[in-house]
């Protein structure tokens, strides 16, 4: 499904990623771990074509998406959920679900598509009508998905999905992430609670100082996991 | 009684026209951070197209067709040639560059055209009055005014109704993310540029039939008056922008209709520092944009 092979991550003089080679199989929810700098977010945001990667290639179902434009990513059916949600404040709630299906080019589907968000996230249908910007933390991060739901996304990517949210609110982000991922989408998600995200995960990659440094099934990382958190996420302890 | 309606009226034709105008600048600034001081000379477009169409005995409506049309090709041309190009540079690349483009268009028509104004030959009926109990109404204020309203009206009502005016809104905070969720921003970009080529050509006749000719530099002025506008509603903000407009416009009228004679060439100075007043309370203007999250 998704395939990285020897990527580098330049920020200027600064290498943030090195040659770095993943691969997803499709259907799977992998995770990424590593302390913070690590390298994750660049990763992601390199996959979904915010950064151009200065070496390697990504390939998308067999076709090359380095160097495209994110907007071109997101139409071969990439959706990347971004750490801070990248909700469109001065928008609705269901302007923000028209501009996923815009995107998508889904515009004539979008009742069908709006009406499923709101099944699963009923908060966001009676608050349609109101400025994103003013919904919760919480609810902004069912927006985000709600988006990425109606982008009919297969390969979906999110950056710390449960941050700052409350307990109760995280289980209902990661209960919805296992369905999105149960619904045939292929999931790569970095999340903060590590153990958690291992918890649903079927495989875990581990990135140190912008290296990859572990590959594994994601059962093995949770029953070695203080070995793990101790080698490579001793600075990401909040 | 009478005066003061009389003035609100007057107040309320004027401002429509800045609203019109600054409403155009205002949708390119929000979605490229781009003040395009060109967009004067789209009007100027426009009003040539115009004033060449009725000299050629082309029918008003289809003149006034030709004449929104040229300026909306001559937008997304600008867009294609100058502004592309520099995309994604700094604020003051990006201002040179529009400088530089109402320059040479303005040298251009002084060349290729004349320097001297050309006067429009518009049907008569427009420069009549009427008398609408104790107010005295102008034929063409009064299409101005509700042609101008009608034009910002229908702009607003397409960038909450519309997919395209959904994506530009979106795009205006925040294009990464819009991007993000497949909304190619080519599209966008040209979109803004039709819109706001439509609102500048729309403007430009007005503003010309106002004044009864066209010259090379017809855009200097109204563009000014746009950009103040613009900056006193809060640059980026498409309501801000209508809201200025009018307030402009009605700063105008008040001063031109109760200041001393003697003080009334200071007019335009008086009505700038009242702006500058209003600026040190509300530095980002009266209906600032809001500032998306950054990605």
């Amino acid at each position: 499904m998704l395939q990285l092979s020897g990527v580098d991550v330049r920020y200027g003089q600064i290498q943030a990623v090195h040659s770095i080679d993943l691969k997803v199989d499709a259907g799977q929810l992998v995770t990424i771990l590593g302390a913070n700098g690590a390298g994750k977010s660049s990763t992601l945001r390199t996959i979904a074509g915010l950064v151009r990667p200065s070496a390697g290639e990504i390939r998308l179902d067999g076709v090359q998406i380095d160097g495209l434009p994110p907007e071109r990513i997101a139409r071969l059916g990439l959706s990347f959920v971004p750490e801070g949600r990248g909700i469109l404040t001065t928008l609705t709630v269901e302007e923000n679900l028209r501009v996923a299906a815009i995107g998508a080019r889904a515009t004539s589907d979008f009742d069908g598509r709006r009406d499923d968000v709101f099944k699963v996230f009923p908060v966001l249908g009676e608050r349609r009508k109101a400025l994103a910007g003013l919904l919760s933390g919480g609810e902004q991060q069912q927006l985000a998905l709600g988006r990425a739901m109606i982008h009919k996304a297969r390969l979906l990517l999110l950056d710390e999905p449960s941050l700052g949210l409350a307990p109760l609110l995280r289980d209902l982000v990661f209960a919805q992430i296992v369905r999105l991922r149960d619904q045939g989408a292929t999931v790569v998600l970095v999340e903060q609670d590590a153990r958690r995200a291992l918890a649903i995960a079927d495989w875990a990659f581990v990135l140190n100082g912008g290296r990859k440094v572990l590959d594994l099934p994601a059962s093995e990382a949770l029953s070695s996991y203080r070995e793990l958190e101790a080698a490579y996420m001793g600075s990401a302890r909040h | 009684m009478a005066e003061v309606l009389q003035q609100l009226v007057n107040a309320v034709s004027l401002g429509a026209v800045y609203a019109l105008m600054a409403l155009g600048l205002a949708l390119v600034y929000s979605v490229l951070g781009l003040i395009n001081f060109a967009h004067g000379e789209l009007m100027t477009i426009a009003a040539y197209t115009l004033v060449f169409s009725s000299a050629a005995h082309v029918p008003l409506a289809i003149g006034l067709a030709l004449a929104i049309g040229a300026s909306v090709v001559a937008a997304v041309l600008m867009e294609r040639i100058v502004f592309r190009p520099v995309r994604g540079s700094g604020p003051m690349t990006l201002l040179l560059t529009s400088v530089a483009i109402s320059i040479m268009i303005q040298t251009a028509f002084q060349m290729l055209i004349s320097p001297l104004p050309r006067g429009a030959d518009l049907p008569d009926f427009l420069y009549q009055a009427f008398d609408l109990g104790p107010v005295r109404l102008g034929v063409l204020p009064l299409i101005s005014a509700t042609t101008a309203i009608a034009g910002s009206w229908i702009v607003v009502k397409a960038l909450r109704a519309t997919n395209i005016g959904i994506s530009i809104r979106a795009s205006a905070e925040n294009f990464t993310i819009t991007r993000l969720l497949g909304v190619p921003a080519q599209r966008v970009v040209i979109w803004t540029f039709v819109l706001s080529g439509a609102v500048a050509g729309l403007a430009g006749v007005i503003w010309m039939a106002q004044r009864g000719s066209v010259d090379p530099l017809m855009g200097s002025t109204p563009l000014l008056k746009a950009f103040v506008a613009t900056v006193l509603g809060g640059l980026g903000s498409v309501p801000g922008a209508i809201l200025g407009g009018f307030a402009l416009g009605a700063a105008e009228i008040v001063l031109q209709a109760f200041l001393p004679p003697e003080l009334l060439p200071f007019r335009d100075a008086i009505v700038f520092a009242l702006v500058i007043a209003v600026l040190t309370v509300r530095p980002r203007g009266l209906l600032p944009a809001k500032l998306g999250e950054r990605v």
